[in-house]
């Protein structure tokens, strides 16, 4: 049998797995602790399964950080539900009501700050403001974190790069910015239009709505992914 | 900074950092998924979905958070739904990459970003009219699938699981 558990993730098993596994023995979890056990075992072993059926490993650097120079995005993508279990969690303690990460009202917040500053009463008077409260919320924050996150990981890894035009843009549409300026202004009025009536983007629908299983994000993201799809095939055909 | 404020922060950095360090805040990836010749943003999501919703779920059933559906109101998710994909694929990002794409240097998401608080302030202008048309043409409400469907959650979550693993084992037969 083949090996394709590499070092690094076949001691994060056995530890995780040693931790899970005291836990219900000494009465501190339910039966959860149990499935320390296949943690173990694989990694004593060496050998997943689920990477084997999937058609990946964990033996290299390039087992790991196979997406071109960063990590593998099924690593990324898991520690991503970590972190929104963990900020649920969080600010349901913190906060006293369940917050799940999103991003679109977000822009209804600083459209809404824009407005605030030629004509406030207009603001105070709008329904739409008023349901969504224009305020430097948790929210808010996090939009202004993703930043703040992305500056770190790219200037560390050395990814950080000023792009005017994106390459696949310029061999289509030339090298313009002035059409992937506007472009991108109106695609971003249409979709936040959109993103607004459908309540959710791809981290409110996508992510967070996916993972508590509503049936309007279902809908939604097929929605994005087949209009976006049948649009992005338009622009991109073979002339 | 309130303690709301610096939850909100340090969970938008590592949620951030974790978008750059998939590579998915760029333009390429985008429309890549789009056109469905690069699996990256598919890999991501359905990873991040797989996890979490099965934490979620526990956290459920001990009675630590509750759920925050949103509402399943037709006209609002399927036009909307539309005209957001719409709007994706012409933008190139979505409105929580276009944020990361700008902190990674790729600085014309934003002119998407300019455009997408327009059309937040547009539709706060066009929300009166809209409650009256499209958002009232039938709400099911704040449903979850296992409710819908009468099955168990844990059922519904563990399929959808299958469903994703199988979708990776093709992408990556397929070297996508």
């Amino acid at each position: 049998m083949n090996t394709n558990i590499g070092s690094l993730d076949r001691q994060i098993r056995i530890l995780s797995g040693i931790i899970l596994l005291a836990l219900p023995l000494m009465n501190m979890v339910g039966p959860w602790g149990w499935i320390g056990v296949p943690l173990i075992v694989t990694g004593v072993y060496k050998f997943c399964p689920l990477y084997s059926f999937i058609g990946v490993n964990s033996c290299s650097i390039e087992g790991v950080v196979k997406n071109a120079d960063g990590w593998s995005p099924y690593i990324a993508g898991a520690l991503v539900g970590v972190l929104a279990i963990a900020s649920v969690y969080l600010t349901t303690v913190y906060m006293g009501k369940s917050t799940y990460i999103g991003a679109s009202t977000t822009f209804v917040r600083a459209a809404g700050f824009a407005v605030q500053g030629v004509d406030p009463v207009h603001v105070a008077e709008n329904a739409y403001y008023l349901k969504e409260r224009v305020k430097l919320d948790w929210q808010f924050l996090l939009v202004i974190g993703i930043f703040f996150g992305a500056l770190l990981s790219s200037t560390t890894d050395k990814s950080f790069k000023l792009e005017s035009v994106p390459d696949i843009w310029r061999d289509q549409f030339g090298p313009s910015i002035v059409y992937r300026a506007l472009s991108s202004f109106i695609g971003g009025i249409i979709a936040m239009m959109g993103a607004r009536l459908a309540d959710g983007c791809p981290s409110g629908h996508g992510l967070s709505g996916m993972m508590q299983l509503s049936v309007s994000s279902f809908v939604a993201l097929a929605l994005f992914f087949g209009f976006g799809a049948i649009v992005a095939n338009l622009m991109y055909r073979k002339i | 900074m309130s303690t709301e404020q610096l939850l909100g922060i340090c969970t938008g950095i590592i949620f951030g950092f974790l978008l750059q360090k998939a590579r998915v805040l760029r333009y390429e990836k985008q429309i890549g998924a789009l056109l469905f010749k690069d699996m990256t943003i598919f890999k991501f999501m359905l990873s991040a979905i797989i996890v979490g919703m099965f934490g979620i779920m526990a956290l459920v059933d001990l009675n630590l958070i509750t759920l925050s559906h949103k509402s399943m109101n037709m006209g609002g998710v399927i036009l909307g739904g539309a005209l957001f994909g719409i709007g994706w694929a012409v933008m190139g990002f979505c409105p929580g990459t276009s944020i990361g794409a700008i902190g990674e240097g790729r600085w014309h998401a934003i002119f998407g970003v300019l455009g997408m608080v327009v059309g937040a302030g547009l539709y706060a202008e066009m929300y009166p009219f809209y409650k009256v048309t499209v958002l009232s043409w039938g709400d099911f409400g704040k449903i979850g699938l296992p409710e819908a469907l009468a099955v168990n959650h844990w059922v519904i979550a563990s399929v959808l699981a299958v469903l994703f693993i199988w979708l990776f084992r093709m992408f990556e037969r397929k070297g996508l």
